[in-house]
């Protein structure tokens, strides 16, 4: 579901289909569908993810709200804040420490997103790994 | 979640409008409800129009539902399907904790709010933020009728003035912005000592000015019934000295309260008259010590012009005996007279000049008083009147008393209090330096600060003090700890380590001041 909507971000009509599917889907007050989409906006809206992410936000941002009413207050808000790069801080530091290539930050970071909530964190994880490998700059790594 | 047909087969549902369990009690629920004999499927979700959706296409019922609303779907057997409703409501709508342990604890208080709420007896909140925010939580504690200590500083003085005006009206307290130290109904707050409790009571303007005048009545016996910090601007024009005024009230009607002492650096004139008249007005005895204002000018009816904070804190447990106070004296004893001389004659040519190197605000400005008053001219990153600002903070230039606790040092940087490092590697320089005479500075113990402030110091002056050595050099280094043998750190121990490191300990900062500014004397110094 996180592939979907992150290969549908540079296609408007089909954007709105996915995002109708994934708002307010499946368990918890932040439905597991609205937490993926908060890790795919925590990756393209950030600074890393330069002007494609820009666009991928405005994007996101412009076809979600059709799909707001259907699901929670609670988790509409946190989509119209994530849809304008507003996103909590442990999700935004792991981000950053994916873009920094810092294997050590990136095991403890995830560790701490996954604790958020009961299966929120853990899905926020697979929206953000589902966009950062096309959205994120990597540094150049040679295998290990 | 799908269900391979088990006749008998029933679906039934509930649903709860409006209601908002965290996803944690959720998933519970949802375990707990699986875990019924009879039960096949069991969802628990919140009513968005997928999962309607969804629900209605896993075949648990069609839902005409609002998504902030909860629902507990349930396919099974009939028995099976009663009972995990039932227990279903239970886990929903129960309050408090269950005994089985899996109810979701209380949440964790993030508000002042929910902290009264949930202990109604609460009446004071310490607020440490950033200035912005700090008026405006000020503003909520007042308004739950809490007093308020507010240990940050840049708050706007129109935000201070507003929030400070806000209280006097409710009869609120509020202690700061700017508020380092205070100990109330015992308990220090910030940058405070573990003093014994008594029937002197303090309002002070300046956080290691409190420090040293509650460091010093313990000393001399006696104990402090409450420090109440005003904060550095108090006492300016634009607030008139509220917190102090109210204070003084708060201590004049308190029953264990016998002796009152007021500490500030010098007021505005207009500031220093209202609480002088204030003070004039309580019925106890009142001692003020304005640093560097002629105690003759504070002294009236009732009222006791103090000049040094130690001798501040002597007055006030002369008073709390029933004795007559006396001037504070720091005549410099026959057998220290002889280790100045000493000193002073043990050195190099080109060692001419003090260097004190502070991290107490107040402990700065008393010893640039005190040098003063010798005609020591000093210069300094915060310059009483008559000395000089020093052009470059991080370069001591001829004799330099600086306090490294001011803003400009602390950029970005731990107060030297809490973390010594930049102070330790100052004093390393400045016995580096062949012009410096005295190296003079204070070690301030207490909560809040380092656990163990002379660990690494030690060390700098061991080594610097060799390398000084090995070139023609012998420096004098005198010392103050403020503290008590009731502080956090041990204070004997710091003490002795210093004295065994050839560093010369007084009694109270004043008295650091004193040595200092006569082994500078005795070479010639001052006018240079």
């Amino acid at each position: 579901m996180a592939e979907d909507v992150v290969e549908a971000l540079g296609d408007p009509t089909a954007l709105a289909d996915v995002l109708s599917a994934v708002v307010g889907r499946g368990p918890g007050l932040t439905p597991a569908g609205d937490d993926v989409l908060v890790g795919i906006a925590a990756v393209v809206a950030s600074e890393s993810a330069g002007s494609r992410g820009q666009a991928a936000t405005a994007a996101l941002r412009h076809s979600i709200r059709a799909a707001l009413p259907g699901t929670t207050d609670v988790s509409a808000h946190m989509l119209r804040q994530a849809c304008n790069g507003l996103i909590g801080r442990a999700i935004h530091e792991l981000v950053s420490a994916l873009v920094g290539s810092n294997v050590r930050g990136v095991r403890d970071r995830a560790r701490r997103v996954v604790g958020i909530g009961a299966t929120s964190g853990a899905d926020t994880c697979a929206g953000l790994l589902a966009a950062a490998p096309l959205y994120l700059p990597f540094a150049e790594r040679t295998a290990a | 979640m799908t269900a391979t047909a088990v006749p008998p087969h029933t679906v039934t549902s509930r649903s709860y409008p409006n209601l908002y369990k965290d996803s944690v009690s959720l998933m519970t629920v949802s375990a707990q409800i699986l875990g019924v004999p009879g039960i096949v499927t069991a969802s628990v979700v919140m009513g968005s129009a997928t999962n309607v959706e969804n629900l209605a296409q896993a075949g648990l019922g069609e839902f005409e539902v609002r998504p902030n609303d909860l629902i507990v779907a349930v396919s099974g057997t009939d028995e099976g399907c009663a009972e995990a409703l039932a227990r279903a409501d239970d886990l929903l709508t129960s309050r408090g904790t269950s005994d089985d342990g899996a109810a979701p604890a209380a949440a964790p208080v993030v508000s002042l709010q929910m902290a009264v709420a949930r202990d109604p007896s609460l009446n004071l909140a310490l607020i440490s933020v950033p200035g912005d925010y700090a008026a405006a939580e000020a503003m909520k504690a007042l308004r739950l009728s809490m007093d308020v200590m507010i240990f940050s500083d840049n708050v706007p003085p129109e935000a201070e003035l507003a929030i400070k005006e806000y209280a006097r009206d409710r009869d609120l307290m509020v202690m700061g912005p700017d508020c380092g130290t205070s100990i109330v109904n015992g308990v220090p707050l910030g940058f405070a000592n573990v003093v014994r409790r008594g029937s002197i009571g303090v309002v002070g303007a300046s956080g290691t000015g409190t420090q040293e005048v509650t460091v010093c009545i313990h000393r001399n016996g006696s104990g402090v019934s409450h420090a109440l910090g005003t904060g550095g601007h108090d006492l300016a024009e634009a607030i008139g000295g509220i917190s102090m005024l109210h204070g003084l009230a708060a201590l004049d009607a308190d029953p264990a309260t016998d002796v009152i002492v007021l500490v500030s650096k010098p007021p505005a004139a207009d500031v220093a008259a209202k609480v002088l008249a204030a003070a004039e007005e309580s019925a106890k005895p009142v001692v003020v010590i304005f640093l560097g204002a002629d105690p003759v000018n504070v002294t009236r009816r009732g009222v006791h012009g103090a000049k040094y904070l130690a001798g501040a804190a002597e007055m006030a447990v002369a008073l709390a005996r029933g004795e007559e106070p006396r001037t504070y004296d720091l005549t410099i004893s026959n057998d220290m007279r002889r280790t100045i001389r000493d000193l002073a004659r043990a050195m190099a040519p080109s060692q001419k000049f003090v260097r004190g190197i502070f991290s107490g605000g107040t402990f700065c400005f008393e010893a640039q008083l005190i040098h003063a008053a010798q005609g020591i001219v000093t210069h300094s990153n915060v310059p009483i009147d008559g000395n000089m600002t020093l052009a470059d903070i991080a370069r001591s230039h001829e004799n330099t008393i600086v306090d490294m606790g001011d803003d400009e040092f602390t950029q970005g940087r731990p107060h030297p209090m809490i973390d010594p490092s930049l102070r330790d590697a100052r004093i390393g320089e400045e016995i580096d330096d062949p012009t410096t005479a005295v190296v003079l500075f204070d070690v301030v113990l207490g909560y809040g600060s380092a656990s163990d402030p002379t660990a690494e110091l030690l060390g700098v002056i061991g080594s610097a003090r060799a390398r000084a050595r090995a070139d023609g050099r012998a420096v004098a280094f005198v010392a103050y700890v403020c503290g008590t043998d009731l502080d956090p750190q041990d204070r004997a121990s710091v003490v002795a380590g210093l004295k065994s490191a050839g560093v010369h300990v007084a009694s109270s900062n004043a008295e650091a001041a004193v040595w200092s500014a006569a082994i500078v004397s005795e070479l010639g110094g001052g006018a240079a």
